[in-house]
């Protein structure tokens, strides 16, 4: 066995902590338990400290909710880290790859725009690929789409939020949650649902109405 | 008009991916980093703070491999990193907040049992507290998170031997703050 009896005070400290958090090698751990049979001293300090570690965990920290308005504002700006993202890209292309891009670009634009109704999302499909595992679908759509399907996620994730507060009865982050799902998304299905959900529409009228006069 | 497909990463695409990875993020991972905060600075407000400019940062910028565990670890990085600098430029001694974190008055306790539950807590509160920061950090990480000393070594960027000597050394300290307690408990 590799196992030395350990010599000073902290050795001993180390040796006894690294058994509690099982990160002794195995021959390491039987050697120390064979010897602990042998040395009450040293059970004794073991047991302290494995008692020291149970009352340690009894520690209990009730976290809060996000709020609301915390979650917009990273959602915000992650939205415009993306808006930069093209101000990065662009310096990284030389001078003949931007031109080549630029003219593909417009080239494109045009083709799309001459072939797209403006206000539907087109589904374009690779019939080459459709054997693939992985096949190639193009969907083209709007700014205004994009920015409401965006719109539509946040609001899905608000509305799922807000039904945990319920079921948690933390009626005031609930109310909070439709407060701001109602200020900033007030056109997204999501909230719609939420108004024709018998249950979180009875939470609105009994709680929110009445907060609110 | 854009385009999205998988050969092109285009403006919504990323869009929606971040978004979804900033709200899973938030969901899997806001409470958890709370409670470290929470019990590396013992106020309230500011383990709300330091949790809030994580998920910022991350929003600004994500680490490379946005998934899962990476995103979990990388928070609790910058989590620890703003708490220790939080505790480095802070000169007085922290105080206490005990009064967020606990309910005396929760309708499923037993009144006798929750002053008793609460005493305990803020005994043990105070004596983790009171532990230097760089030893505090470890300990929450191990008995709270229940980290591997490998794990706690490439988070708070330190030597496994070093992570060793320094949570025995807290466990010492602990051991001798909460012995009264234990007593009573036992």
């Amino acid at each position: 066995m590799s196992w030395n009896i350990p010599k000073t005070e902290d050795e001993w400290m180390e040796c006894l902590s690294a058994y509690i958090d099982d990160e002794l090698a195995s021959d390491d751990k039987l050697a120390l338990e064979e010897y602990l049979q042998t040395d009450g001293e040293r059970m004794e300090q073991l047991r302290a400290y494995q008692r020291t570690s149970s009352m340690l965990q009894t520690w209990t920290v009730d976290a809060p909710d996000p709020h609301p308005d915390f979650i917009n504002q990273v959602v915000r700006q992650s939205d415009k880290r993306i808006s930069s993202l093209w101000g990065f890209i662009i310096p990284q292309l030389n001078w003949g790859q931007f031109s080549m891009g630029a003219v593909t670009g417009v080239c494109a634009l045009l083709l799309v725009q001459y072939f797209t109704p403006s206000r539907q999302a087109v589904i374009d499909y690779d019939p080459v690929s459709a054997k693939s595992e992985k096949p190639v679908y193009n969907i083209y759509i709007s700014q205004n789409q994009a920015d409401s399907l965006l719109d539509e996620i946040t609001a899905a994730g608000l509305k799922t939020q807000m039904k945990t507060q319920i079921r948690n009865s933390q009626w005031e982050d609930a109310a909070d949650t439709y407060a701001s799902l109602l200020a900033k998304y007030s056109k997204t299905k999501a909230l719609q649902e939420i108004e024709e959900t018998p249950v979180l529409s009875g939470f609105i009228k009994k709680y929110v109405n009445n907060r609110s006069i | 008009m854009y385009v999205i497909g998988n050969n092109c990463e285009t403006y919504l695409w990323e869009k929606r991916i971040l978004s979804i990875d900033c709200m899973q993020a938030i969901q899997l991972n806001y409470k958890d980093l709370y409670r470290f905060a929470f019990r590396m600075l013992g106020s309230n407000e500011t383990a709300v703070d330091m949790v809030q400019e994580a998920f910022l940062r991350f929003s600004r910028k994500p680490p490379d491999v946005p998934e899962g565990e990476a995103v979990r670890k990388w928070l609790f990085v910058v989590v620890r990193n703003l708490c220790i600098s939080w505790l480095r430029k802070k000169t007085k001694v922290v105080e206490v907040a005990i009064d967020d974190s606990f309910d005396l008055n929760s309708p499923d306790r037993n009144p006798a049992e929750s002053l008793l539950d609460d005493e305990r807590n803020r005994m043990i509160m105070g004596a983790v507290l009171s532990l230097p920061p760089l030893m505090r950090e470890i300990v929450i990480l191990r008995e709270f998170e229940e980290l591997s000393y490998l794990d706690i070594a490439e988070m708070t960027g330190n030597p496994v031997g070093t992570v060793k000597s320094r949570l025995a050394k807290a466990r010492d300290i602990l051991r001798r703050r909460l012995q009264s307690c234990i007593t009573e408990v036992r």
